[in-house]
Formats: structure tokens, sequence, C-alpha cells
């Protein structure tokens, strides 16, 4: 406790982040570190797991100091650790879960292992103080893309999912192809502003009527396939042009789904999260559809869009209002389902 | 009283051992408390419960262990991490200092069971995949004093067996064996050590694998000749392996992404 508050703090390595927050009371954000390893990773293309894992190691006590630090409490005055045990790459969530448990442990502090698909959703009741279940989530990241509906907190019923790549991992990778390098969704968002998105009209993929899922490998094979050939017919590529029109074919799905699914399971919020939330016209044409329909539209800032401890200590928070904690033997579990 | 809680997770079986030593003069004392996990390559979900085990047996307070030793490698990346993250977070927790144990140090005090009296090798060896060993070489003499012969690294098994040829041919100390190496190449050794002049022995499977026995055991003979203790942020692994995705970078064969 300090000040009368209670403190927990959020420990996440499931990919290529380690991060620790420190959050008062569930929602007051009190510290944010996030220690990134995306330029070690650069070089290689993409997260090379061993090395994200030897990274986390090294960084994570760190990390964990300085959240401590700048929200001025020591882990004497810490009533909860939240610590992200799945899903992602099994090396990287072992790493906070064995220092997650060993603190919690040692200064007898009561422990919750934490859903990272959880933990996005609840960067919004960071954001959005007076936020609460229910609601409709949207999830857009490097490995998921899902609208799930939640009852409560930490209650979710997947209405839709994607049924091959999601739709970060298909801007990631058409990212590369297209010479913008990694990571593709940033770089994507940012040549965008500067491209037409009706430049180049990329078929857009809805799968049977009344499905509530996604499928981004064929958006993905048909702009490879663009390029193949206009690379090959020695025509040169707008890349801006490009990048509107692909982000556009994708959004535009996300966001149709999305609406129409408040609608018929009458939700009149939509709450995005996940890296790819931070998206420029995702955002923008989310909020023109679902305003449309009388939908409020909440997303966190950019900071707590990516992956971050503060997002899995609120998360962690309402778990234990629950009497939901963890114990000893609090495995990490790569393939966690929402 | 020294408190040491030595962890070893670089090995199959995970295992801990508080090792209690009483340090009033002319006393030997010493108390262990030791547990094994039961399960192969489950060292995430054992090690809390194992070191909960052993201290509650001991009556002992985590907050009141004076060092904590993990074993840092080399061996299985995965359990190396495992059992540094728990000690560097205990550290962190606590304030404890730390002192790292290298694996094939302390696998040479599996050798000490022996209670032989006459100069010997032991060569502790872990089974590296393809060929390869990390592999160290210990000579021992009539005092059990210990002394590194090579460099302890990375060594293909046939030029390992080759060394220790080479470099017992004049002395024919005989040589004894240690660690998973021997499973993965057992033929090898066999063949290799057969018709050499002079003895050479391979542990039996009770007595052939690291545990965090030895590597308190090793830990406090650090401590007994002068190495201070190290905070959390100096506490490393030692994989003595680059990663592949390094090494393939390093040779060529991919290309870095500007």
């Amino acid at each position: 406790m300090l000040n009368g508050k209670h403190i927990t703090i959020g420990i996440e390595s499931s990919c290529d982040e380690t991060a620790a927050g420190v959050v008062a009371d569930g929602r007051e954000m009190l510290s944010n570190i996030i220690s990134s390893q995306i330029s070690i990773h650069t070089k290689f293309g993409g997260v090379v797991p061993e090395i994200a894992s030897r990274h986390h190691l090294e960084n994570i006590n760190d990390v964990i100091d300085r959240a401590l630090k700048e929200a001025g409490v020591s882990l004497n005055e810490v009533d909860l650790i939240g610590v992200t045990y799945g899903p992602g790459l099994v090396g990287a969530l072992l790493i906070g879960v064995a220092t997650a448990k060993m603190i919690a442990y040692a200064k007898n502090i009561p422990l919750v292992g934490v859903n990272h698909m959880h933990g996005h959703i609840a960067a919004n009741y960071i954001e959005h103080k007076d936020l609460k279940p229910p609601f409709m989530g949207l999830i857009v990241s490097g490995g998921h893309t899902n609208i799930v509906d939640i009852e409560d907190y930490n209650t979710c019923k997947i209405i839709g999912e994607t049924r091959d790549d999601a739709a970060g991992e298909a801007f990631d990778k058409v990212s590369r192809v297209i010479g913008l390098g990694y990571p593709g969704g940033p770089k994507m968002d940012r040549s965008a502003r500067d491209g037409n998105k009706n430049a180049i009209d990329f078929k857009r993929v809805w799968l049977e009527k009344g499905s509530y899922d996604f499928s981004f490998s064929g958006i993905k094979t048909a702009a490879l396939n663009y390029i193949n050939n206009e690379r090959q017919s020695g025509r040169d590529i707008d890349i801006n042009d490009f990048s509107a029109s692909f982000q556009e074919a994708v959004v535009d799905v996300i966001t149709k789904k999305a609406v129409d699914a408040c609608i018929e399971f009458k939700r009149d919020k939509l709450v995005l999260s996940g890296g790819v939330a931070a998206n420029t016209r995702l955002g923008e044409l989310l909020i023109e559809r679902a305003s449309k329909a009388g939908i409020q539209v909440f997303k966190p800032s950019k900071i707590l869009c990516t992956d971050n401890g503060a997002m899995i200590a609120s998360s962690a928070y309402y778990e234990s209002l629950k009497g939901n904690y963890s114990n000893l033997k609090l495995d990490a579990a790569p393939g966690l389902e929402i | 009283m020294k408190k040491i809680l030595a962890i070893e997770t670089t090995a199959k079986y995970a295992s801990v051992a508080l090792l209690l030593k009483e340090e009033k003069i002319g006393s030997n004392d010493e108390v262990v408390f030791f547990k094994k996990s039961n399960k192969e390559m489950n060292h995430l979900v054992d090690l809390m419960e194992i070191i909960d085990f052993v201290l509650k047996k001991a009556e002992i307070e985590i907050s009141d262990v004076d060092m904590v030793a993990p074993s840092i490698g080399p061996g299985s990346f995965t359990g190396i991490r495992i059992g540094v993250s728990t000690a560097r977070a205990l550290s962190q927790a606590c304030g404890i200092g730390c002192i790292p144990v290298r694996t094939l140090k302390a696998m040479a005090e599996l050798d000490r069971n022996r209670e032989v009296d006459f100069m010997h090798y032991a060569c502790t060896i872990i089974n590296a995949r393809r060929n390869q060993t990390y592999a160290a070489l210990w000579l021992f003499d009539e005092s059990g004093n210990i002394s590194e012969t090579f460099k302890q690294g990375q060594y293909m098994i046939d030029d390992l067996l080759d060394e220790i040829s080479r470099i017992n041919e004049e002395s024919k100390y005989p040589v004894y064996f240690y660690g998973d190496g021997i499973d993965a190449y057992f033929d090898k050794i066999e063949k290799a050590m057969k018709n050499k002049t002079f003895d050479y022995e391979i542990a039996p499977l009770n007595q052939r694998y690291q545990s965090a026995l030895e590597v308190a055991r090793e830990a406090y003979q650090q401590i007994e000749m002068g190495k201070k203790p190290v905070d959390y942020d100096e506490l490393l692994p030692d994989y003595m392996r680059k990663t592949e995705a390094e090494m393939k970078l390093e040779e060529g064969k991919i290309k870095i992404n500007s």
C-alpha cells in the first residue's frame, strides 16, 4: 500500500519487449518501463527467440528496479505481482515467470499469472478511468486478430478470430518484401499516410456470410503477387500508394466486422487493443464507422498499445478481486487461449 | 554459520541444496538439505517448490540465506536461464549476494566421492549435440587439490579424446569421466580409451550427473578461496555458445537486413 492505495507491479516478457509497470488501485499508472529489443532483431528480419530470451534475462531486473523507483515504491509496498504467463514465446515468458515467482515468494506478495491478451484489453482501463465491462473488444496484434465479447473483467468470449495470419503478421511480412523493413506495422502506417488508399484495389476477404472470422493470407498473397508482377514488368512501385491500399484492404474488413458484431450483440462500446491498435487508419476508420452506428470507441495511447507492464498490472488487479491467484507451480503457457 | 542456497537447472532434473556450514574455529560441521525434482525438464514448474521444501525442512527463512549459488552453465539454455533468473530475482528481492558456479567445475566435485589419494584426471563432459561437447579436464593431486588442465569450453568429442590421450601420454594418470556427454558418446569414449596405457573409468549412473549438492560444494570452495559474491546484475549465464542465428549471420549464411 502507498498512501492508502493498492499497489500492483506488472511484469511482461512474452515477446521482444522486457517491461514492468506499477499501477495504483488497478488504474492509476505510476510507472511504465519498457526495454525494447526491436533494434537487436532488425538485422535478423524478425524476432529470434533464443536471442530474445538471452536479452530478457539481462534486462528484467533492471526494468523492475526502474519501474519501482519511478513509481516511488519499494517491494515492501507492493501488494500484488502480475506476470504474463502466456501466450507468447516460451523462452521469453519463462524469464518473467521465474523472476516473478521468486520475488513473490521472497517478499510474501500474492501472485497472479496474466493472459497477455487480457493485458492488452486492460490497457484501456488505465487509459479510460470510467470504462467498465461489458463491451465488445477488438484485439489486433502481431499474433492475434480477435473480436471478443467482454462481459466482465478478464472474461472473454470469442466472437471472431483469424483463420490464418494475424493482421500484424500480414503487415510485417508484406512490409519486409516491399522493402520497408522490420517492424512492418509502424513503417507501413507512416508510409500509408502519404499514399492514396484507392490506388490499388486489393480484394477484401470477407469469408462466409455472418462470420466474424478473418483471413489475411489471401490479401497478403495478393499483395506479394502484385509486388512480383510489377517488379518483373520493370515498373516502379509507389510504396506509399501500395502501403495505403494494402492497409485499407486490411482495416476495411476489420472495422466492418467489429462494428457489425457490436450491432448484433447489442454492445454500445467497442474497445480496441493490441499493438496494431496504434495504426492511424484503423483508429480513424473504426471511429468513423462506429460513430455512424452510435457506438463509442475506446483505444489506449500509443505506449499502452504495444507490450507493456502497466497493462499486465491492471489485469492482475482485477483478477485478484475475483480471488484468482497463482501458486509456485505457475508455468509458461505459450499457446494460451483468450 | 554460512547458509548457501545452491540451484542446479542445467541438467535433466532440477535440484536445490541448502548448505549450512558452521564457521567456528575447529569445527567442520555442515548440514545439507537437498531436494531433486523427479520430473525431467520440468524446471520452471518445480524449482520454487523444491526451494520452498528445503527451506521449510531447514526451518530457515529465505531472507536469512547468505548467498545464492546458481549453476550458470553450460548446459540446456532454457535450464540455465530458469536457474539464473530465479537466483537474480532472489538477490534483487532480498539483497543477497550471488556466487556464480560454472557447471563443468561443479561436476568435478562428483569425483570427490571416490576419495582417492593419487594423482588423476576427472573429465567432465556435457553433451552439446552433433559430435560436440562442453568439456573440461581437471587434474587432482594427492591432497585433492584441483587444477584446470586446458580451458574449459566447446570441443569436438574426437578432438577432446585425442587431447586427453596426448596430455596423459607421459603421466599415465587414471582418467575418470562424468556428465551426460557419456550418454551421448559412450562408444567413442570406450573406443578411444580402451587400448591406452592408462586406466579410465566411466562414472556409474548414480554418480554421473551434476546436482545442486556439487554446486553448493563448489560455491563454498569459491568462498573459501576468497571469491566475493556479486550483485544480481553481474550474475550472468555462461552459455559457451553463440545463438545459431548469430553464428549464421557471422558466416554470411543470412543477409543482414538494414
